[in-house]
């Protein structure tokens, strides 16, 4: 049941890093051809992006206290930041979900 | 000379980071590994790859008479580790003048266990990270500060000469060539952990705030012998008596641990220790677990041997456990795997920070030394490569040795831990005298071959491990025990780095490095150049 949590802070992290990276015009452009000056979308992506991470945060506080779930919600962004990162230089495409719903 | 700050603060970045980089690689590495030290110690160890610890432990039926019939008369002290999930034996230690004893005692029958002939993850991988092995006048422990203060500066002025900190917050072109590449990988590795890099290199800082700023116990306690003394026994807690030089006895351990552990809520005891043995006036110390808090506590009670009174307990004040929280942050004792593989995840990143780092140093200056026949990129590029793969050459080769030396085995005057020792520095120097052989030829050569070496070794470890114990991965995955799968986690660990090191050094085969005098200089400003 801890490992449910865990990987719900995960990726919650990843789609938030995700959604964060995409608001930036680079990243939005190595994912899709749509014109990245959709300026409400970017703003979206933005917000949605802060707000998967606090909720990351939340949950890994929710799970472990503040002592040791401040600890584990760090590491978790980290290695959510880095995965993003990752997935941008050899898998852009796998972050186009993310994009679906802020172009709708 | 007129420098901006961002300048001044890149020449610091750079000259810091080529002067101690290679200290650095060695602590963060050693560090890495030191977040699975037991783990490595029941690889290194195979006598105490044992069952689970019993949950009731039967101290006086099984380390009392262990502890009776090995420590000697002259020994001062004796103490247990009680067993855990990672370390699930009975670890009994004593000290006779300047010989220090240890024993393994299996606490379900009270067995003791053949002698494990090494030091292990605990003795050799985890005081490497904090003093080097270098015990002449503290210097290792000086060293090791050195570098942590410069960490703590690269990491500042690295933040200060990034011009692109969040524009480039996810950036990393794999695809472009080696130099952008290379920093590409370092700014993202030092930008996204650089939270965990501060607090790690700080907390490492604070946990040796005795020795780095020992002025801040000299202002309330004075600076002569006895002082020292009163501040340890208040900050940490100390109970001492005078040994009386009569025969005494020892009442029940199992139930000094008892009352103990009746004072602190649920937690067990960790570590117990019998001061003047066989005295009138000896006494035990019980301490507490650290397994369910960050906060590495300092609770302890103290016992009379022979009545089993209580005679004092201790917790510690609340500066004092501020500064213990950092210490418990730094080094993980409590059980939390997720936050272990973290740690040990963010400690590589380090590590890949570091020698990202010297890449781009090397990368961007070949062809201008060249040019100008300067020796810089020679040495340090014998510096780095030995550095890096050459330490993770000679760490497997400890492996190896440990698996393939006879029980009885030595050198010289060192005895088998020490010969495993000797082999390490062995192959360390050799990496060092080959990347400075094979610096003057291609560029990657030296990564190359000694990438082969790295992934061979780790091969041949696991292979030893498997030959020599039986604990081979179809055995260790299936069954079940604690043990067994800290065995198969580093069997595993040093596969993946047998796969990563031969995949490194065929792409770097495929690939010739970039012909220096291709980054032309428009490239290298473009780059953000140093120096």
């Amino acid at each position: 049941m801890t490992a449910a949590w865990l990987c719900l802070a995960s990726l919650l992290a990843v789609a938030g890093f995700g959604a964060l990276a995409l608001a930036m015009p680079r990243h939005w452009n190595e994912v899709t051809d749509a014109a990245c000056d959709v300026v409400p979308a970017r703003r979206l992506l933005h917000a949605s992006g802060a707000a998967l991470i606090t909720v990351s945060v939340c949950v890994c506080w929710w799970r472990d206290g503040p002592a040791f779930g401040s600890v584990l919600a760090l590491l978790v962004a980290t290695a959510a930041a880095a995965a993003v990162a990752q997935l941008l230089a050899w898998r852009p495409h796998w972050l186009r979900p993310l994009l679906a719903g802020a172009l709708r | 000379m007129n420098t901006t700050f961002r300048q001044s603060m890149q020449g610091l970045h750079t000259w810091a980071g080529v002067l101690l980089g290679s200290l650095l690689f060695v602590i963060f590495w050693m560090g890495s590994l030191s977040v699975f030290d037991r783990e490595i110690d029941r690889w290194m160890m195979p006598a105490t790859r044992l069952a689970a610890p019993p949950a009731a432990l039967a101290l006086d039926r099984t380390v009392l008479p262990a502890a009776e019939q090995l420590v000697g008369r002259d020994a001062t002290q004796w103490s247990v580790n009680l067993p855990t999930e990672r370390a699930p034996m009975l670890l009994l230690r004593w000290r006779e003048g300047d010989v220090r004893h240890v024993h393994h005692v299996d606490p379900a029958s009270g067995a003791v266990l053949a002698e494990a002939g090494t030091l292990g993850g605990t003795g050799f991988i985890f005081p490497f990270h904090f003093r080097l092995h270098l015990k002449w006048m503290d210097l290792g422990y000086w060293l090791v500060g050195l570098a942590a203060m410069s960490m703590l500066v690269l990491l500042v002025s690295g933040v200060v000469m990034h011009r692109k900190i969040f524009r480039e917050f996810f950036t990393f072109r794999p695809a472009k060539r080696l130099p952008r590449a290379s920093l590409d990988l370092h700014n993202l590795a030092g930008v996204l952990a650089l939270p965990f890099h501060f607090l790690i290199t700080l907390s490492g800082l604070l946990i040796f705030i005795g020795i780095y700023f020992p002025a801040s116990h000299w202002g309330a306690y004075g600076q002569d012998s006895k002082a020292k003394d009163a501040y340890t026994a208040e900050a940490n807690g100390r109970f001492t008596r005078p040994k009386l030089g009569e025969p005494g006895s020892l009442a029940s351990l199992d139930r000094m641990v008892a009352q103990a552990e009746s004072h602190w809520a649920g937690e067990r005891a960790n570590y117990l220790r019998v001061w003047h043995p066989r005295d009138a006036a000896s006494y035990v110390e019980v301490r507490r677990s650290y397994a369910n808090e960050v906060t590495m506590n300092v609770d302890q009670v103290y016992f009379d041997a022979a009545s089993g009174v209580e005679l004092r307990r201790f917790e510690a004040a609340p500066v004092k456990n501020v500064q213990r929280f950092f210490t418990g942050l730094h080094f993980i004792q409590f059980d939390h795997w997720s936050l272990r593989w973290l740690y040990f995840l963010a400690g590589l990143s380090g590590c890949v920070m570091i020698a990202t780092g010297f890449l781009f140093w090397l990368e961007s200056r070949r062809a201008r030394h060249a040019r100008h026949g300067l020796a810089g990129v020679r040495v340090v590029q014998a510096l780095t490569v030995g550095s890096v793969t050459g330490t993770i050459a000679a760490t497997f080769a400890f492996f190896i040795a440990n698996r393939l030396l006879g029980a009885s085995a030595t050198l010289g005057s060192w005895d088998r831990a020490g010969t495993e020792m000797a082999v390490f520095y062995a192959v360390w120097v050799g990496c060092f005298v080959h990347a400075a052989l094979v610096a003057r030829r291609e560029p990657s050569l030296g990564w190359r071959q000694q990438c082969m070496a790295v992934a061979v070794l780790a091969l041949v470890a696991v292979a030893a491990n498997g030959l020599t114990t039986g604990g081979h991965l179809l055995n260790t995955l299936s069954s079940g025990r604690p043990s067994d799968a800290a065995v198969a986690g580093v069997d595993l660990l040093l596969l993946v780095s047998a796969a990563l090191a031969a995949w490194t050094a065929r792409r770097l085969a495929r690939s010739p490095s970039p012909a220096p005098s291709r980054i032309t200089p428009a490239r290298r400003a473009g780059l953000g150049e140093l120096a």
